[in-house]
């Protein structure tokens, strides 16, 4: 703003350059006219006022105004006013009338056009009227020589002025068309760089695919003639063992299984290689039907029972009545449920594995979560981070001590992204794996004959989470000897943020949707610290409040009320530690833990 | 004796079968196409047919078609035999009439669990 009043219009000092020696000029012709005239003091002030002060005077105004450019076209009308009162005042004599009038009108229409000059003349007019008006309409012909020649350079320097400018004006238009043209043309160059690179890409892009895609095919076809011959091998060493059992060889069996042993895994290396491939040609084809989620997890708990029991585990699945039906592709599911089940089994020694599977349905539409735990081995940073490649087994050591083929979870993560899904990981060494599987829970505008499900969310909205930090408390809390924060919210978005904030600061979370649920969870697992709104579905918050601290085992906990309801007081009263209003202060709150962790490991 | 006519194309697979199945006392014929399937399975009318439904002149699935559609055949109970377990290939061995479907390699166990199953859904004469 500052600045703007201070920068004038280039239009406002280029009119007053050339209004200073005009007006000058003006006052001469003035001066020279009025000279035989009675000597009046208000006369010779007008005179002195128009010639030397006026351009000044409206150089001061335009300098002032907020739009300078619109002030000194509002300057040039009062100047077309003044002249036309001049006129007027000097009986309408000729020559110094028609050299003022040609003047401003010249001036006017070079700078704002035809109808601002129109305008313009309509000021003349006026001011002719106004002075007219009081001394009468008359004509005076009759002028000294003085006068005339004045009147007469006046003219030339005011038409040799105006005509100057339109040429230097010319010469401008001319020399900004020139440089706008080369401007076009290097423009012109750089897109034509631009759109031969993007060609160039697009065309790498394509050959690659069209690579990748014939990969998958070359493949696809060898393993199928892989399997032929290993079809023999592995039939006719069966039937070997069969016949040396029945003609009382029974000490070359073993040797004979060996070979059965080596020819299966080979065929569960093609298998594999062949599901890979063909989900990479885009070739796996998805068989889409309704189903019960509870029909195919228990199916798939029927299956992996003997695997998980085998190394003394125990399986537990918890899958709530009600989860009713999804739509997906239940062949797949079961597979991908499968293969996690016994990835988590052969991982996991007298443990636990649990499938744990919820719904969620919110603004981010609707999910299922199917989630995989067990207390297992566990797996480093370092060894989850390449665990969804093919071949990227936690080391080759794994492979040979556990088995498989290095390529289930690459597959299991490809499945569930062709489902329109998708599977995370977390994991503690020595403690403990978590998978976990987000499923759209329905799909919409779907043929049923299509490669992948493409799911159509709305811009902005950002999914669940897949994560498992509430799973992989509930099942391993007791070892892990991570300090709890208990999220009281029915707003999941405030679960999420405190499961982020909270395990960052190496706090496990557990989330509680409604009041009961809270107080349950707070009076069983003793957090180190709660959170709580104040408003929940099933009770007043402080309410709440006020029950919590009533429990002596938590009588000491801190509780941090974070809602949207602007009453710090009462819950400071009601015993709150700390009373945040939504949205949250993420710097505040990630101190109050980080201090609190400090505290609590101490 | 139950009498078997296993249609596959690959030598090996053919003798292996055929052997393991004589030995638990099946009656068994075989053919190396789905043309050679076809004329064998109305010349003997089998029990059984094991159809590998990747052969060459004709293939399983047109195969099995053809002996579903013809006026004596298409009682005798067909196990269809693919290479890979994909849930596609069973469903599509039953859109073409097949009673049953199993994979390769073939476990041997399994496949005969099938095979006695519908051996024992058949009108007893």
């Amino acid at each position: 703003m500052e600045l703007s009043r201070r920068e004038v219009h280039p239009l406002v000092s280029l009119d007053y350059r050339v209004r200073v020696p005009a007006m000058f000029i003006v006052g001469l012709v003035l001066l020279s006219y009025f000279w035989d005239f009675p000597k009046s003091l208000m006369l010779w002030t007008a005179i002195a006022f128009t010639g030397l002060v006026w351009p000044q005077l409206l150089y001061l105004a335009a300098r002032l105004s907020p739009d300078s450019r619109a002030a000194e076209r509002r300057n040039l009308l009062f100047d077309s006013f003044l002249l036309g009162c001049w006129a007027a005042g000097m009986s309408f004599c000729p020559l110094p009338s028609m050299m003022m009038v040609t003047a401003i009108l010249a001036a006017c229409l070079s700078i704002g056009g035809g109808r601002f000059a129109l305008s313009a003349a309509g000021a003349v007019a006026g001011g002719a009227l106004f002075v007219g008006a009081f001394m009468g309409f008359h004509v005076n012909t009759e002028t000294s020589i003085a006068t005339t020649i004045l009147s007469v350079l006046g003219t030339f320097s005011f038409t040799a002025i105006f005509g100057y400018q339109s040429h230097v004006q010319t010469r401008r238009w001319l020399a900004a068309r020139k440089e706008l043209a080369a401007q076009n043309e290097r423009i012109q160059e750089q897109y034509e760089v631009i759109e031969s690179a993007l060609q160039s890409a697009l065309e790498a892009n394509e050959s690659a695919k069209q690579a990748s895609q014939a990969k998958s095919a070359f493949l696809a076809n060898m393993s199928h003639e892989l399997r032929t011959p290993l079809n023999a091998i592995l039939g006719y060493s069966e039937m070997l063992a069969e016949d040396a059992v029945a003609a009382g060889h029974a000490d070359i069996v073993p040797d004979l299984q060996k070979i059965q042993t080596a020819g299966k895994h080979l065929l569960g290396l093609i298998n594999d290689v062949l599901d890979l491939s063909k989900i990479e040609a885009g070739k796996m084809r998805l068989y889409l039907e309704t189903f019960e989620v509870k029909t195919v997890v228990d199916e798939a708990a029927v299956t992996a029972r003997t695997l998980v029991e085998k190394n003394g585990n125990r399986l537990e699945i918890r899958c709530p009545d009600g989860l009713g039906s999804i739509r997906e592709d239940v062949t797949k599911v079961r597979q991908v449920l499968l293969n996690l089940l016994s990835n988590a089994a052969k991982f996991t020694k007298n443990g636990l594995v649990t499938l744990d599977v919820s719904r969620e349905v919110g603004v981010a539409g609707n999910w299922v979560f199917f989630r995989v735990s067990d207390t297992g081995i566990g797996m480093t940073p370092e060894q989850t981070a390449r665990l969804f490649e093919a071949f990227g087994q936690a080391d080759a050591g794994t492979t040979k001590k556990y088995g498989g083929t290095g390529l289930g979870l690459a597959i299991t993560r490809k499945l569930c992204h062709l489902m329109g899904g998708e599977i995370a990981v977390e994991s503690d060494a020595g403690r403990g794996t978590v998978f976990t599987v987000r499923l759209p829970g329905e799909i919409e505008n779907f043929d049923g004959d299509a490669t992948s499900v493409r799911l159509t969310t709305q811009p902005g909205v950002k999914l669940p989470a897949v994560t498992g930090v509430a799973a992989i408390a509930g099942v391993a809390a007791p070892s892990r000897g991570r300090p709890l924060v208990l999220v009281i919210d029915a707003d999941p978005a405030a679960g999420e943020l405190m499961e982020r904030l909270g395990g960052r600061e190496g706090f496990d979370v557990a989330v509680a949707r409604t009041g009961a649920e809270g107080l349950r969870l707070a009076s069983e697992r003793k957090p180190e610290l709660i959170t709580l709104d104040a408003i929940l579905p099933d009770m007043d918050g402080f309410k709440a409040l006020e029950a919590l601290r009533s429990d002596a085992g938590l009588a000491r906990t801190p509780i941090v009320v974070m809602t949207v309801v602007d009453d710090r007081d009462r819950g400071l009263s009601l015993g709150a530690t700390d009373y945040f209003v939504k949205p949250i202060d993420l710097e505040r709150m990630a101190a109050i833990l980080a201090r609190r962790r400090s505290g609590a490991a101490a | 004796m139950p009498r078997i006519l296993i249609v596959e194309d690959n030598e090996l697979s053919r003798d292996m079968l055929s052997r393991r199945l004589e030995k638990r006392g099946y009656e068994v014929a075989t053919a190396a196409d789905g043309e050679e399937g076809i004329a064998k399975a109305s010349a003997d009318e089998p029990d059984l047919i094991l159809m590998d439904l990747a052969l060459p002149v004709l293939d399983g699935w047109e195969a099995t078609r053809r002996i579903k559609a013809g006026d004596r055949t298409a009682r005798i109970p067909v196990i269809g035999l693919s290479a890979h377990a994909m849930a596609e290939d069973a469903e599509r061995a039953r859109r073409v009439g097949c009673d049953d479907f199993d994979t390769k390699p073939v476990e041997l166990p399994r496949l005969l669990s099938k095979i006695e199953a519908l051996l024992a859904r058949r009108p007893q004469p």
